[in-house]
């Protein structure tokens, strides 16, 4: 059951082995080239901006609940330290390592270029974020409507049949499944709600 | 007792609780085909509908979720040379190869088979291991689970990992966010910052749908395209020959399957180590040593034998001890509770009936999703020719109503979206989701199994027996790798002077 067991479903893995010219290898070079480790998605020290900036909010998020726990009674506020303190310790080596990573990447070759995904990235947070908005703006059935129509369109790059023709199915499968099958309500937004 | 428990499970297998897991096969089977979306995505999307329905058949469709994620990799391990995910990988040794030959179904055939076997024989070391563990687990107070618990997270994120700060700082964090809400023996308010919603603690549904489901599609956003490049030509002449094929090597589907089940039982330890590790054993041992890697069905054996067995010996910690040892597991666990099943002594106790009823499932499971999956291969080869952006837009407008149908709260949606993006950047710098999930789950035991433990022993609670063993294995997990590396530096030195002086001593002989 359980797929990524502690690293989850990685690119590096993958790429690395659905490679043809991997059927002609002995068993040693298999596992010389695919250790267990092989799929996993946590890599060593990134040494990326984006890489320091997650890290860097993930510290002020444990140092923030730290100073936080000052409030809390004895009993309630022993095992959040226990954990935060240990975590921000973990995170600031961390934090070294990975300006100390950057810096040396930026000695050897000057500016680190964005690499080309970064834009997909950010396109990938606006949509989350426009279907979000939508959601508490409008509900759910027109928010979804309209992400499936734009996304599929633009995106997808899709016939307007074809789009159409998805979206109602599971727009319609949805409100059909939830609010009449299983009587859950399904949301109208802050606008129409 | 066990004899009567057995009974109650048999008569809680409805025809209604059976139809519920065969559609949890069905459905599950066909989603965790595509690469991408593997079993922690699947269980996270059944778990809203699971909500809905009465325990047992909650608990079928869990369970029948749970059992195909692993299966389902395959699909385009052997069709494609492109894993699932990473529990997929070692099936493409041999599976790849022997597809490219023509014998694409033998090759899936012998691996759904071997799945099969292995998880019933998951099964079955689980169900023996019901009346060993009693007295087992019976011995653990709080203070001996607050040492398991510490030691299941540190071992996970130390033992498990490719960079274990990395693995430690999710675990932190995912046990800092079960902080969050009414601290366990008083109920007084934790990092609640005046929102009702968070009374409850982070809402346990849109935090696991965002950090898997909405995350995965981010990802697959950026990665474009369709999920495979290539179609796939199967035959149906050879099933029953790969069928075959598993019971003539019989060895090595015994060999892969204890590996398999031992290998489950250590948390953090995933499929992809078991499937390795049965692999290399079962490639080390069979007289066709040298067919390895060229498309070998033993190879194909192993690695499916392994991967399904490991299942029954995940459940073993997981179901008897309330320690999950992967991010699957954790879901799974969580989703139990939350449908009314408490792990551990209660299980053992008052509801062994419940426990066998998920061995049986466990087995039922495991023959339906053969069955199916060989009967759908070439349905589910199409499958992986679809869109990425066909699969998108419907599973995030899912992932949304299936947050919100848990609850009927707006703080559900922001908790998607939230996780959604961290598990996002995340898997984009190289953080394991899975210790932040085993961190939140093990977050709040740890916490009320401390309090209670300082309450009832004060600070002497660290002196018990089981707790000192159990902090040298601590110290061991922590200061072996550390150790070990020191040791290789040193070695590096001495090498590095030794080649020195050779060179050294090279140039005064040639003057």
């Amino acid at each position: 059951m359980a797929n990524d067991s502690v690293g989850g479903s990685g690119e590096g893995g993958q790429e690395a082995l659905s490679s043809p010219a991997f059927e002609s290898a002995d068993v040693d070079d298999i596992f010389e080239r695919a250790s267990p480790s092989a799929g996993e998605d946590e890599r060593a020290v990134t040494g990326t901006v984006g890489g320091i900036l997650f890290l860097a909010g993930i510290w002020l998020v444990l140092l923030l609940m730290l100073m936080g726990t000052a409030d809390f009674r004895p009993a309630a506020r022993v095992v959040p330290r226990i954990a935060a303190i240990p975590s921000i310790i973990v995170a600031t080596v961390l934090l070294a390592k990975e300006t100390a990573a950057l810096a040396k990447r930026w000695r050897s070759r000057g500016a680190v270029p964005a690499p080309a995904s970064v834009r997909d990235e950010i396109a990938a947070f606006l949509w989350l974020t426009a279907y979000s908005i939508g959601v508490f703006a409008v509900g759910f059935a027109i928010a979804s409507v309209g992400f499936m129509l734009a996304f599929l369109r633009s995106y997808g790059e899709q016939s307007w049949r074809q789009v159409i023709l998805k979206t109602v199915v599971v727009v319609g499968i949805i409100v059909v499944v939830f609010d009449g099958l299983l009587g859950l309500r399904v949301y109208e937004g802050l606008l129409f709600g | 007792m066990q004899l009567e428990a057995v009974a109650q499970a048999m008569a809680l297998l409805r025809p209604e609780v059976l139809l519920v897991l065969l559609l949890g096969v069905v459905v599950c089977q066909f989603i965790v085909a595509i690469p991408g979306l593997g079993g922690s995505f699947v269980l996270v999307m059944v778990f809203p509908f699971a909500m809905t329905m009465e325990p047992f058949a909650a608990i079928a469709l869990l369970i029948g979720a749970a059992v195909v994620s692993g299966t389902g990799n395959t699909v385009t391990s052997v069709l494609f040379g492109v894993p699932g995910s990473s529990m997929g990988i070692a099936s493409i040794f041999d599976g790849y190869p022997m597809a490219r030959r023509g014998e694409a179904s033998r090759a899936l055939s012998a691996a759904f088979t071997a799945s099969a076997v292995g998880g019933i024989f998951g099964a079955a070391v689980l169900a023996l291991l019901i009346p060993v563990m009693r007295p087992v687990v019976l011995l653990f107070g709080p203070p001996e689970f607050f040492a398991l618990v510490i030691v299941a997270l540190v071992f996970i994120a130390v033992v498990g990992t490719t960079d274990s700060l990395k693995a430690l700082l999710a675990s932190g964090l995912g046990f800092m966010l079960a902080m969050v809400g009414q601290e366990p023996t008083t109920a007084a308010l934790r990092f609640t910052y005046g929102q009702l919603y968070l009374w409850d603690g982070v809402g346990l549904v849109p935090f696991l749908i965002g950090l898997f489901a909405v995350a995965e599609m981010m990802r697959l956003f950026v990665e474009k395209g369709t999920i495979s490049k290539v179609s796939a030509v199967t035959s149906k002449g050879q099933v029953l020959r790969g069928f075959l094929d598993v019971f003539r090597h019989w060895k090595a589907t015994l060999q892969s399957s204890i590996v398999g089940v031992l290998v489950g039982i250590v948390p953090g330890l995933g499929g992809e180590a078991a499937q390795f590790l049965a692999y290399s054993q079962v490639a080390r041992t069979s007289p066709n040593r040298k067919e390895f890697g060229k498309g070998a069905v033993e190879g194909v054996i192993a690695a499916d034998a392994a991967t399904n067995a490991k299942e029954g010996g995940s459940l073993i910690p997981t179901l008897l001890l309330g320690i999950p040892g992967s991010s699957g597991m954790a879901i799974l666990l969580l989703m139990l509770i939350t449908v009314g099943v408490q792990p551990g002594k209660n299980l053992l106790d008052e509801n062994l009936d419940i426990l066998w009823f998920m061995v049986l499932l466990l087995v039922i499971a495991s023959v339906l999703a053969t069955v199916f999956c060989i009967a759908a291969i070439p349905f589910m080869a199409k499958a992986t020719l679809v869109p990425v952006a066909s699969i998108i837009a419907p599973v995030m407008v899912v992932s949304y109503f299936g947050a919100y149908a848990t609850a009927f709260s707006l703080g559900d949606l922001i908790v998607v979206f939230l996780s959604g993006t961290v598990g996002f950047l995340m898997v984009r710098y190289g953080y394991s989701r899975t210790t932040l999930v085993i961190g939140y789950v093990l977050g709040g035991l740890a916490e009320y199994n401390f309090l209670m433990a300082r309450r009832i022993f004060g600070w002497s609670f660290l002196t018990r027996p089981i707790v000192l063993v159990l902090g040298v294995v601590l110290a061991v997990t922590v200061l072996g790798p550390a150790v070990q590396s020191l040791t290789r530096a040193r070695h590096a030195r001495i090498e590095r002077r030794i080649a020195v002086a050779a060179s050294a001593s090279g140039q005064l002989v040639g003057d």
